[in-house]
């Protein structure tokens, strides 16, 4: 089982939805 | 420690069970998540957004936790949308799987708070199943906000 990311909100927006699973945004900056 | 984390196992298995998610480099935004990024005023990174599949915010925090602590944290926002769904046996669950994996992760005062608070419920508002969870989050996390919080129980008549 590998974490599920996405590219697209849209398409992890209805993952959720479908699967039943909360959304989770990780806000990320280098270094 | 993001780079230990993040590739976890346990905490990869975790994420693929229960979260759908999406990465936002806020140095150099994907075009489509502008107004995502905009919306959500992070001033910090990294910076951790849960909502619900309706878009409803459950929790955000900022910051890495090593993976149990961080998992911990992650479960605290399922109980709740449990608990927000009437789903209050898996609500307890939840909770009390957070007290019991990671009794000392920054989550788990939180978590035993919240406890009481589903089992008041379950227990048709019985006052003494608060009461007993409540006085625990005091005994057990003294210096925690949420002994504080649960320190207003003494002032609840039986």
């Amino acid at each position: 089982m590998t974490t599920v990311w996405f590219d697209s909100l849209e398409v992890a927006h209805a993952a959720s939805e479908r699967d039943g699973t909360l959304r989770l945004s990780y806000f990320h900056a280098p270094g | 420690m993001a780079s230990a984390t993040l590739p976890d196992p346990e905490v990869n298995e975790f994420l693929a069970k229960h979260y759908r998610g999406v990465q936002f480099d806020l140095a150099n935004p994907h075009p489509e998540f502008k107004d995502a990024t905009r919306n959500a005023k992070v001033i910090w990174a990294p910076t951790f957004l849960i909502e619900d599949n309706r878009g409803r915010e459950l929790r955000r925090f900022t910051g890495w936790l090593p993976p149990q602590e961080w998992i911990a944290e992650l479960r605290i926002p399922i109980a709740l949308d449990h608990l927000h769904h009437q789903r209050l046996d898996k609500s307890a669950a939840m909770f009390a799987r957070v007290v019991g994996d990671t009794p000392d992760s920054p989550a788990a005062p939180e978590a035993l708070h919240w406890l009481g608070i589903v089992e008041f419920l379950e227990g048709k508002r019985d006052v003494g199943k608060l009461r007993a969870r409540w006085n625990e989050v005091r005994e057990q996390y003294p210096e925690s906000r949420f002994a504080r919080h649960s320190s207003v129980i003494d002032d609840v008549s039986a």
